[in-house]
């Protein structure tokens, strides 16, 4: 067993103070847990992780519900999730398809995520809950549900911000990889993300762009 | 319904682990004034709210401030807080360019020049990378110096300078796109320039494109589904 200690960030700044208010509901509880592989899994989010209190969004059950919320209603027309559409309505779909389960854990030695043998079973460390906000942890589901898939497969390219030269970049855009799919969504959250503000939508555009400039061996030739 | 208590191979469910909150942050007040610090932590709020009526909830906050006294307080508040509030610090910053106050200019500026410091994460690429953060609070400044174009800022200068010597690539290329909005001719020109003789002409070569353009993911290499309940037969 590990212990971990964590520091809330202020809740006006992650969305957490929003959204909170909302997945205070059964309905939403219910829906998360049996469809993006919380089930089965209650032993680890209690001890602190919030299983005993899920609507306190200081604790990370709650959290993880926001990015949930974000995830499965920020396309306009949220009920089409079809593959054929935009990357906003079929993320969901996504991760509900390619996670078996979803555990909580103190440390993945740095991590925010891992898709531990790219089984599906994702587990979420104490990073993403407290350095992501709302949005970044529904990213963060879909870039870790695509590494069932996928793993990294190149290195870094200059100028990077998550390091020249080391290994955990994707070789290029048509790879499809956890990056491009990690992207994708943030463009269109950006282009058409709803029930949302401008300002996190900027904030996603600029995210994306830092991943399109530096996450690819092979820059796609573009920018958001 | 007997209990299910049998050992479990590797006990780890057994095993959870525990996590203890230690700290709540809260912006810190730096006005002396509460009606003024409830103003920014509300406009801060809405900033990041959700819902049907999000983004009319933000606009109407915004509409109602951006007087010389608050944008002060906003990037007072940002000084205020510490390296790793890179959330907290990201929120002051996009309602600072959302205010569109030329008043912010100076202190974007200033930011956007300010050294990166160095990777403190012990892995930037599964983790939190604290370079990246750095990054992205600067790429975001400088959409803000973009648009302070459209209200006579000229921060030409700065975004040259970044242009020509930035270790990043998303610095170089949000400046370089920042120069092109701001519309300078001889600046752009400059930037160009700059860019080839650096070997980052290919920078210049991007295209900003809306995303419908763009390749999306192919339907055909998602892999099946999932279905984690039933394990396979044994040796195999």
């Amino acid at each position: 067993m590990a212990i971990c200690n964590a520091i809330v960030p202020d809740k006006s700044a992650t969305g957490d103070a929003f959204y909170g208010s909302f997945i205070c509901n059964q309905a939403y509880v219910d829906y998360f847990w049996n469809t993006y592989g919380f089930a089965g899994t209650g032993t680890t989010w209690q001890n602190g992780f919030g299983y005993e209190d899920c609507c306190n969004t200081d604790l990370p059950l709650a959290r993880a519900f926001n990015g949930c919320y974000v995830l499965t209603y920020s396309a306009e027309d949220y009920l089409n999730d079809n593959y054929a559409g935009a990357c906003l309505n079929w993320a969901r779909r996504y991760v509900r398809e390619h996670t078996v389960t979803l555990t909580a854990k103190c440390d993945g030695d740095g991590a925010v995520a891992r898709n531990k043998g790219r089984s599906g079973n994702i587990e979420l460390y104490s990073p993403f809950f407290y350095t992501k906000n709302a949005p970044g942890r529904a990213e963060t589901l879909l870039h870790e549900s695509r590494h069932g898939a996928l793993s990294h497969n190149a290195k870094f390219p200059k100028g990077s911000t998550f390091g020249e030269g080391k290994d955990g970049a994707d070789s290029n855009w048509a790879y499809n990889g956890a990056w491009m799919y990690g992207a994708l969504y943030l463009w269109w959250y950006f282009a058409q993300g709803a029930r949302t503000t401008s300002a996190f939508r900027q904030l996603a555009r600029q995210r994306a762009n830092v991943v399109i400039d530096g996450a690819f061996a092979e820059h796609p030739g573009y920018s958001v | 319904m007997p209990v299910d208590d049998a050992p479990r191979v590797g006990g780890n469910d057994a095993f959870v682990d525990k996590l203890t909150i230690t700290a709540i942050h809260r912006y810190p007040d730096v006005t002396g004034d509460e009606r003024l610090y409830r103003t920014l932590i509300k406009a801060l709020a809405a900033m990041t709210g959700g819902g049907a009526d999000a983004e009319k909830n933000y606009q109407r906050t915004i509409h109602e401030l951006g007087d010389d006294a608050f944008i002060d307080v906003v990037l007072k508040t940002l000084d205020a807080l510490e390296e790793d509030e890179y959330q907290e610090r990201w929120a002051l910053i996009q309602l600072a360019i959302d205010l569109e106050h030329p008043a912010a200019g100076n202190y974007l500026v200033q930011f956007v020049r300010r050294d990166i410091p160095p990777e403190r994460s012990k892995d930037p690429v599964h983790g939190v990378s604290t370079v990246t953060e750095e990054v992205i609070l600067r790429t975001t400044a400088i959409e803000g110096l973009a648009r302070l174009f459209r209200h006579d800022y000229d921060s030409s200068d700065a975004l040259l300078e970044i242009v020509s010597s930035a270790e990043y690539t998303a610095l170089r290329r949000a400046s370089w796109f920042a120069l092109i909005d701001g519309g300078r001719v001889d600046a752009i020109e400059r930037a160009r320039e700059l860019l080839r003789n650096g070997g980052y002409g290919w920078i210049a070569d991007l295209k900003r494109i809306p995303v419908h353009e763009a390749e999306q993911h192919n339907p055909e290499l998602i892999n099946p589904p999932k279905r984690g309940d039933i394990p396979p037969p044994f040796n195999e």
